[in-house]
């Protein structure tokens, strides 16, 4: 948090270097926010739009959230704005559909016990995991597989960090719908890890 | 009655958001505490909570894209 402020008043001083860093510790997460939400090919635009109206915003940050969140806010705004004005905002479609919440059907006895002893993993650390190429390469064809609400739920919470009540809030739909999704997502990607072990 | 274990793989993510209400908390917990194989998977997903955020899915920006960006950035703010 220090390190943020100290970042925003340089920026806010106009000092050269300060935008630079900001673009390099910022700008991948904005870009994955704006992918999920408009597709890769509007999300350059933007994402340029949504920095230019944090930039001039950047007075009135009151340091609330984190500026990721914050920065994760405006993208994911934008996008939307983006998205409708194109009529590609879409109905979250997949809530209505009648795909369960579990981690699969096929795991299972008729009464609900499991049908095989789970898998053990034996990852070593998260950290030391999540670096292995191969691991990587999973959970990113995964979340190419999940639905276009359930990656855009995962992407705002899981990776740039941003609370359930504000995702609902941007993509307009309720904290149960929200988190529906994100634990669909969540047992997907749980799947995908277990495949690879 | 408890959940099933399949239930339990429904309500993992409501249980650590401490979104159960307070009896299927009760039951949630009890389940674990009688079943090693849901013990296993609810340890395993929050590991997985946890691997998740550090997959970036981004390529490294290059020093020309960043400074392009960092401009255009700068022009908005004068
Ligand atoms: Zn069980």
């Amino acid at each position: 948090m220090a390190d943020e402020k100290l970042l925003i008043s340089r920026v806010l001083a106009g000092e050269e270097e300060a935008f630079s860093d900001l673009v390099k510790q910022y700008h991948n997460g904005m870009l994955r926010v704006a992918s999920a939400i408009v597709g890769s090919a509007d999300a350059d635009d933007v994402v340029q739009d949504a920095w230019i109206k944090a930039i001039r915003a950047l007075e009135n940050f009151e340091g609330r959230a984190t500026l990721k969140t914050w920065l994760t806010t405006i993208v994911a705004n934008t996008a939307k704005s983006h998205a409708k004005k194109h009529s590609r905002w879409l109905a979250l479609e997949d809530l209505k559909s009648d795909e369960r919440d579990d981690l699969g059907l096929e795991r299972f006895t008729p009464n609900g016990h499991w049908l095989n002893p789970l898998k053990v993993w034996d990852l070593g650390s998260p950290e030391a995991a999540a670096c292995s190429e191969q691991m990587h390469q999973a959970l990113v064809e995964t979340l190419e597989t999940l639905s276009h609400a359930q990656r855009m739920v995962f992407i705002l919470h899981e990776l740039n960090g941003m609370e359930v009540e504000s995702i609902c809030n941007i993509l307009e739909i309720t904290p149960s719908n929200a988190r529906v999704l994100l634990h669909r997502a969540r047992n997907k990607l749980y799947a995908a890890i277990e495949a690879m072990i | 009655m408890l959940p099933s274990c399949r239930n339990m793989t429904e309500l993992s993510s409501e249980y650590l958001a401490g979104k159960l209400s307070w009896s299927m908390r009760l039951k949630f917990r009890l389940h674990l505490m009688m079943c090693i194989h849901c013990r296993r998977y609810l340890r395993q997903f929050q590991l997985m909570l946890r691997l998740t955020p550090q997959i970036s899915m981004d390529e490294e920006l290059e020093e020309k894209q960043i400074d392009l960006i960092a401009q255009k950035i700068k022009q908005a703010r004068q």
